[in-house]
């Protein structure tokens, strides 16, 4: 089985990576669950894990890539390597001790928009907050950005506050500076800072009155939100350069979540990564597509982790030991190829958690041989393929509960106790 | 909760009667003149003319005549297409043929992309505003276009016409109303290999109220990757048939919509009568509805319009429109109620839109004493305005046109603020916001201020009528009773309540203010309109 070496680390890796090795090695301070911060990075359209996650090339059933595709295990990680896919293997082997990969995430569901909920919120509730919008009301104070949406889905009940959606082109930041109609065909009137001051305090005060004399119910519900929104107003349009990011670059828009979550604007952020040309990751035709996915979503990734290890954290020594990033998609694919050599829907798929608070170097779960998931003990991590020991095969109100638990919060009471929280994926 | 509700109403439609219903007496109306501004913004989506208010202030009753009126109003059918664009989500920014593959200008982005998506919903609301049969929905031998789709499809669009009209496809499609409409389909498309499944599951869900997809679907517990293929396991699998046994019988009608080459303009947008058959081959199934064999599209339409189930979903659908909430186990006699001159009177949805907005679960706008948690935590006393009703409102108070590169702002995602105002884009939000959040009140805040000037421009011009600004003009402040007029009048139209005199009296000093802070006189009426637009009790309802 073929090993990465260090010789093969640093030709993967740009010489300015290697520098900030060493920071990321020393001691982490004690980050609390209240300093928590999640960074959601979605592959839109449901990727195939056989290019990275899932080297099945033992099942004969499984249609393996036909490059040069190889199983690579190294410091707890096992993963598909490739030399089309040099930024997988620079990503694997430099954060591997930061890293966790889930295997056998079983999604219960084929339709898009329906795994899609059912990832983010874990069930199938159409009036259900999603984990970044629970991460975020749970903060330990209100942020008026609390969960930044900067592509992608995001879903939340009528209580949800501080849930801001950037927008496809990030038109917030034009909605903030009152630019949002400049270049078509008006200018829209905005009034001067000194000019609009009277009129959001006359407002604020409206506002005030209005949440004081709601009755019960839907208007005090409006009425205390709206409220809040006015109230939070200023806050956001200070930071409106950092919201008017390029909509279509992940890359960019995991740096500005990076800022966000970093300054205290945020607890979580979600970016959308549509790949290469952002056809999305739904591949019913020619799959070998996804090797480029991987490797463009794989590279930032790693300048994303270089961001993280060399910034120093608030509390942690950087902000990879705060911010955790959950890279996931909402569906994998059929484990055999169809006559367009694409890949139909499968409901198993693969994620990976890297940074704060995840026990590193290790995969969970895995693919039984009929790429069904394989039940894990959630106290532990082990894998329990006979189910006799408590495992449950894995589904994402899991990894709900695991991040809720890890911020702190309570996942009995938003999920119940029918679901366990992976224990085995955290630190400590 | 959908399906639920239906199974109870179908129970109750035979005669059973359920143990346990709200009591509506917990719900104490709103006043007459906000009542009205209910009415007027879910009927036409606009707010009621001074005149009507009057009328309602002095005589509560004419409300009922008003209704009537407004269930008249052409802006009827408009709302109609918005509030099902809510729950079909059909008019989405992007599908898979773009202006470009069509040769049109990238202007024209906006108008291809709403032409298409609008044109099932355009066909709703025109059913239920001529007040045709509901069940014309899915058997009628028309469709709506536009000029644009006229362009684009083969479509016999009266020459010389313009905005939406009954057309006809000249493809030989059958006549079965929004199942042959290319928007519908290219909306709910059947990727490859999909086999027409997405589209049967929509069918389902947007015309029986039905979510095949509520129970977990777990692929590898069916299907053995190792010897069956799909179809066996689909055919043959207790778990995958669950499902599958109601899908691929109402998926094998629709292959007439089957492209062979999705890169094809015609492949795409052309009914192909000769695929139909195809369906049953390839999924091996024949062709029915819940069970009952039909011979193709054709008689699926009408069998659906033969179901119990298609009218309670009608009624549902409806009633959660109005409502602006999910209905459930409580609203069973509602849902009954309005069910019952729907059905006997020839499916004029009209007719239930009528005993809903009367209902105490429509007209609430607080609660006595007595109201239980549950009673509080569900009906809806206020709702939030979203986009497309700020969008229509603002129209019409101030001719507002915030449009980008051809984009309507409060109407797309792709630049604008459809989503971020609340409304739904169709794929990644699919339930309209209820409650304020921070983009949303950025967004009525840039349109308030906006067609506060554009208001202002109006109505203080010499010489101008004042629509909103009775009485003012460019000359009068708030030392003038002029000044009392003109805003008591605005806050009359605008909020649908008297102003008290400290609300004047704020309003005064708002104006006062921004003179004081170096603003014109133009400039402090501009602010005491936007703040008006932008009210607590201005942006809901
Ligand atoms: C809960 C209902 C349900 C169950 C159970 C179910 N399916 Fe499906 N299936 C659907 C629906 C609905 C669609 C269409 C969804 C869409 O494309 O949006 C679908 C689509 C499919 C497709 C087309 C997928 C594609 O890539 O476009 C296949 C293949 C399929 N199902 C196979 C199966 C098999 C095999 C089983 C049993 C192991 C199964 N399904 C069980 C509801 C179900």
């Amino acid at each position: 089985m073929p090993v990465i070496t260090r010789r093969d680390l640093m030709r993967l890796l740009p010489a300015s990576m290697l520098a900030g090795l060493g920071l990321s090695r020393l001691a982490r301070a004690d980050v609390g669950a209240n300093d928590r911060k999640f960074l959601f990075v979605f592959a839109q359209g449901g990727w195939d894990p056989t290019w990275v996650y899932a080297p099945e090339f033992d099942n004969q059933y499984v249609d393996m890539p036909t490059d040069d595709s190889q199983k690579v295990s190294q410091n707890g990680l096992t993963w598909v390597s490739s030399t089309t896919r040099p930024s997988v293997d620079a990503f694997m082997s430099t954060y591997a001790s930061r890293t966790a990969i889930v295997n056998g995430l079983e999604v219960r569901s084929i339709a898009h928009e329906r795994c899609r909920r059912l990832l983010f919120t874990g069930g199938t509730d159409a009036e259900a907050n999603d984990f970044p919008t629970r991460l975020a009301m749970g903060a330990p104070s209100h942020l008026p950005l609390g969960n930044v949406v900067l592509s992608g889905p995001s879903y939340s009940d009528s209580t949800a506050s501080g849930v801001v959606r950037v927008g496809e082109s990030g038109q917030l930041g034009t909605l903030i500076d009152g630019s949002c109609a400049t270049g078509g065909t008006q200018t829209l009137r905005v009034p001067s800072s000194t000019l609009g001051a009277p009129e959001d305090a006359y407002l604020l005060a409206r506002a005030q009155k209005a949440a004081g004399a709601a009755s019960a119910g839907a208007q005090s519900r409006i009425s205390q939100a709206y409220l809040t929104a006015l109230q939070d107003e200023p806050a956001v349009t200070s930071m409106a350069s950092l919201l008017t990011v390029n909509g279509q670059d992940p890359l960019d828009q995991m740096l500005a979540a990076v800022t966000l979550l970093s300054n205290g604007a945020s607890r979580c952020a979600t970016v959308a990564d549509l790949g290469l040309n952002r056809v999305t990751w739904d591949s019913h035709s020619q799959v070998s597509i996804q090797s480029t996915h991987f490797e463009l979503l794989f590279a930032n990734l790693v300048t994303l982790m270089q961001t993280l290890e060399s910034t120093p954290g608030t509390v942690g020594a950087t902000l990879a030991d705060e911010i955790t990033v959950v890279v996931w998609s909402e569906m994998g694919r059929y484990p055999q190829l169809n006559a367009s050599l694409g890949k139909d829907h499968w409901t198993t798929t693969s994620m990976m958690l890297v940074g704060g608070g995840i026990r590193g170097g290790q995969v969970i779960g895995g693919y039984d041989s009929n790429m069904g998931g394989v039940p894990v003990i959630p106290e532990t991590g082990a894998s329990d393929p006979d189910g006799t020991s408590g495992g449950v095969v894995l589904q994402p109100v899991h990894l709900g509960a695991t991040l809720l638990t890890l911020a702190g919060l309570d996942p009995v009471e938003a999920f119940g106790t029918d679901v366990a929280p992976i224990l085995g994926l955290l630190a400590q | 909760m959908r399906g639920v509700v239906v199974g109870m109403v179908a129970l109750l439609a035979s005669g059973c009667a359920p143990a346990d219903t709200a009591t509506p007496s917990t719900l104490t109306p709103l006043s007459g003149p906000r009542l009205a501004r209910r009415l007027s913004i879910d009927l036409r989506g606009v707010l009621p003319t001074t005149s009507e208010l009057d009328e309602v202030e002095a005589h509560p009753e004419d409300i009922n005549a008003l209704r009537e009126q407004w269930l008249a109003d052409p802006r009827f059918e408009e709302r109609i297409t918005q509030m099902y664009q809510e729950r079909w989500r059909t008019a989405i920014d992007s599908f898979h043929a773009t202006v470009q593959d069509y040769g049109l200008s990238h202007d024209e982005d906006y108008s291809f992309n709403r032409s298409v998506g609008e044109e099932p919903l355009r066909l709703v609301a025109h059913v239920v505003a001529t007040d045709r049969s509901y069940a014309d929905i899915v058997t009628a031998d028309w469709t709506m276009a536009n000029p644009m789709l006229a362009s684009l499809w083969p479509l016999d669009y009266p020459a010389g016409a313009t905005g939406w009209q009954v057309s006809r496809y000249t493809d030989q499609r059958p006549a079965v109303g929004v199942l042959a409409t290319n928007g519908l389909w290219w909306r709910y498309n059947s990727p490859l290999f999909n086999e027409n499944r997405q589209r049967a599951a929509a069918i389902f869900d947007l015309l029986v109220c039905r979510d095949v997809l509520s129970r977990p679907v777990i692929l590898s517990t069916g299907l053995s990757i190792s010897d069956s293929s799909t179809t066996d396991a689909i055919q043959n699998e207790p778990t995958c048939l669950a499902c599958h046994s109601s899908i691929e019988p109402v998926a094998a009608t629709l292959f007439g919509f089957t492209p062979f080459d999705d890169q094809s303009n015609f492949e795409l947008q052309t009914y192909h009568p000769e695929r139909e058959n195809m369906g049953s081959t390839i999924l091996n199934v024949t062709p029915a509805w819940m069970g009952h064999p039909v011979s193709g599209l054709e008689e699926l339409g009408a069998a659906i319009a033969d179901d119990p189930r298609f009218v309670d979903c009608a009624v549902q659908t409806a009633t959660e429109g109005l409502l602006r909430r999910q209905t459930d186990d409580s609203d069973v006699e509602l849902l009954r109620q309005a069910r019952e001159p729907f059905v006997n009177n020839g499916l004029h949805l009209k007719d239930v839109i009528r005993l809903v907005t009367q209902a105490p679960a429509y007209t609430v706008g607080s609660f006595a004493t007595g109201a239980s948690q549950a009673t509080i935590d569900r009906e809806t006393t206020s709702r939030m305005l979203v986009a497309s009703q700020l969008r229509s409102i603002d129209t019409d108070l101030a001719g507002l046109d915030w449009n980008y590169q051809g984009w309507d702002q409060l109407d797309n995602d792709t630049h604008g603020f459809r989503v971020l105002g609340g409304s739904v884009d169709g794929v990644t939000l699919t339930a309209p916001q209820r409650t304020p959040g921070l983009t949303w009140t950025m967004t009525f805040q840039r349109a308030g201020e906006e067609s506060a000037g554009l208001i202002v421009d109006r109505d203080l011009a010499d010489g101008a009528t004042a629509d909103l600004l009775v009485g003012a003009t460019s000359a009068t402040t708030p030392a003038d009773a002029a000044f009392t007029t003109a805003v008591s009048a605005a806050w009359w139209r605008l909020l649908a309540e008297r102003p008290s005199t400290s609300d004047v009296s704020g309003l005064a000093s708002l104006w006062q203010s921004v003179v004081d802070a170096g603003g014109t006189p133009r400039d402090a009426w501009t602010a005491v309109v936007a703040v008006l637009l932008r009210d607590p009790d201005f942006v809901s309802y």
